[in-house]
């Protein structure tokens, strides 16, 4: 079971997600150890649970507290249960490393393919 | 309609860009009144011309559209510091190093805490042992729950 991916005109590594009542590109980021964040405006399409509130450091060392909720998806042939960050100041999607605990990520960067592979 | 304004004490007033910087963040649902749709903020006075070894302004205020939704903004501010208190000063002794890396939910109002792998299975530890509160999450040996390297707007 394998998720392709593609790189976005800023030359990220993007996977498309089926969030259930809707879809969305996300970034693939390592650089963020959660689940999913997702902007406000994608957060209110969705069947969101609340789970609580949470404090992250963003990357310009701004403490932010943010709702988590959690929804359930498809993951790699697996229905899993996710964590999903929604705050006014994340205005992008982001899939976590968090997400990618159990999997193979493969970015090749020269055949300009993104892969996330069950492991 | 008339503002409320609390005055913060000048002891206060070092606190206030850290405490401006998270009511900014605060999810609109615990900044904004339910009531009357305004936001609560913190509004310092002019600045002192001559502040020496003391406080940059005279004075600095809560301000909101009403009591209610000034005492709900302090109260959440409050309960999220003490949450960070309890683990600074009780949890952190007893969940590090052995959970490192986990996930502890604290319950707002009690202070009871539950460790998962992360949010979800802390929250669900919550509740099945019957805690209904809301919940503050924190990294274990972290002062924050997650951090996020790459610069993003």
């Amino acid at each position: 079971m394998q998720i392709d991916g593609y790189f976005n005109a800023q030359n990220e590594p993007v996977i498309r997600l089926d969030l259930g009542l809707a879809s969305t590109d996300v970034l693939v980021d390592t650089g963020f150890d959660g689940g999913l964040t997702l902007p406000s405006q994608v957060a209110n399409q969705l069947d969101l649970t609340y789970v609580g509130l949470e404090g992250f450091i963003s990357a310009f060392e701004e403490t932010i507290v943010a709702k988590t909720y959690s929804i359930e998806l498809d993951w790699l042939g697996k229905r899993v249960r996710v964590s999903v960050i929604v705050s006014p100041r994340i205005n992008q999607a982001l899939l976590g490393s968090h997400m990618l605990k159990d999997c193979r990520l493969i970015i090749d960067y020269g055949e300009r393919t993104v892969t996330i592979i069950a492991s | 309609m008339t503002r409320v304004r609390r005055p913060i004490a000048s002891s206060d007033f070092t606190a206030i860009p850290r405490t401006k910087q998270i009511i900014e963040t605060l999810p609109d649902m615990l900044r904004i009144c339910p009531r009357h749709g305004e936001e609560v903020t913190i509004r310092e006075g002019e600045l002192l011309p001559k502040q020496g070894g003391g406080v940059p302004f005279a004075e600095a205020n809560w301000e909101g559209c009403c009591d209610g939704a000034i005492d709900g903004v302090m109260e959440i501010l409050g309960l999220i510091d003490r949450a960070k208190q309890t683990y600074r000063d009780e949890l952190a002794r007893e969940l590090e190093p052995e959970h490192i890396g986990e996930m502890v939910a604290i319950e707002l109002d009690t202070g009871d805490y539950f460790v998962g792998a992360d949010e979800i299975d802390a929250a669900d530890k919550a509740r099945a042992a019957g805690h209904e509160g809301s919940l503050y999450f924190l990294r274990v040996g972290s002062p924050y729950a997650h951090r996020m390297v790459t610069p993003r707007q």
